[in-house]
């Protein structure tokens, strides 16, 4: 194994199943010092934000009583988001129900487009994750602040513990809020980049392999590429339901 | 766009759940990121105070046991939503 890795690596040098991950400019702007060069990272989000803008663009052109079958998407996308942030915030959660929408859609068709064979998935860079749910959990926190004040640090004090244990529980739910953030970007991050990863592998040995033994990962790029369709949907779910869980909690408490 | 549905919400609260796969793909990472966070703090604690190996050690384990408290906390309200 050791042996024959470094002959592979050699005779293919631009093989590498973690090539598409890699951040290439395309154009270089320094704006103030701060790069803002245009990379196929920001190229692939302004693809993603056009294509939810386009979708719902398309799916409420016209829009009929009896809704036709983009319609019927683009209503069902709405109730569904809706639908959570009723659920599990409320009537209070309403002013935020714009940004939930955004976020959804905007990291579902991230990690959608990032499945086209050539394109760069944004949603497996850390920092863009991080970014979202730095932000999530910091407004959070500061929306909590401003409506409990000082109020809002009894939520890291546990109900129905008992004194003597406090010096233990304090320190451990003041870790597990900070864990918040880092959890909700790694988990999206570490899915994609696994995800795609994977694939890149399975399509490197479709490659490596004679013609009679490629059709096995041939076959499972097939169904892992369905896997991923379904993983990028679950993920997008799952940040926004966290997202939901985070806001609810500054407002509600416990 | 007809708002009867997003209404019946209003009106009626109901469990949301969320489907297994989610709720499993949560839990490992709830577990080994509280875990990293609370080791990486002990360990900045440890560079700043200069008191090597204590606090990383102390901060691991109080990481792991707020992951295993998050992950008991995740699985017994199923992510319910209010005691999350």
């Amino acid at each position: 194994m050791t042996a024959t890795a470094p002959v592979v690596a050699a005779a293919a040098p631009k093989m590498d199943p973690l090539h598409h991950f890699h951040v290439t400019k395309y154009l270089d702007f320094d704006y103030l010092g701060i790069d803002v060069a245009i990379s196929n990272s920001v190229l692939w989000m302004w693809i993603a934000a056009g294509l939810v803008l386009l979708f719902f663009h398309l799916a409420f052109k016209n829009p009929r009583i009896v809704p036709g079958r983009l319609q019927s998407l683009g209503e069902a996308g709405y109730l569904f988001i809706r639908g959570i942030v009723d659920d599990i915030v409320g009537e209070k959660g309403r002013p935020f129900f714009p940004y939930i929408f955004t976020l959804f859609f905007f990291i579902l068709f991230c990690n959608l487009a990032g499945l086209i064979p050539g394109s760069f998935t944004v949603t497996s860079q850390l920092i863009v994750t991080a970014t979202f749910s730095l932000t999530i959990v910091g407004f959070s926190f500061a929306y909590g602040f401003y409506l409990h004040g000082t109020h809002y640090f009894k939520f890291f004090v546990p109900t129905g513990v008992p004194v003597l244990l406090m010096p233990l529980m304090i320190p451990i739910e003041i870790i597990s809020f900070l864990a918040r953030p880092v959890s909700l970007a790694v988990r999206l991050f570490a899915n994609m980049t696994a995800g795609h990863t994977m694939l890149a592998v399975m399509f490197l040995y479709v490659v490596t392999l004679p013609w009679w033994g490629a059709w096995v990962p041939f076959g499972f790029t097939v169904i892992f590429t369905g896997v991923e369709i379904f993983i990028g949907f679950i993920q997008a779910y799952i940040f926004t339901i966290l997202t939901c869980v985070y806001i609810n909690d500054s407002i509600h408490m416990h | 766009m007809e708002t009867n549905d997003g209404e019946a919400h209003l009106r009626k609260p109901r469990r949301r759940e969320v489907p297994g796969v989610g709720l499993a793909m949560r839990l490992g990472t709830e577990l080994v990121v509280s875990t990293m966070v609370g080791t990486g703090l002990g360990y900045m604690a440890d560079h700043w105070l200069k008191s090597s190996p204590w606090f990383t050690v102390v901060f691991l384990f109080f990481g792991a046991a707020a992951g295993i408290r998050n992950v008991y906390r995740l699985v017994n309200t199923n992510t319910d939503s209010a005691s999350t």
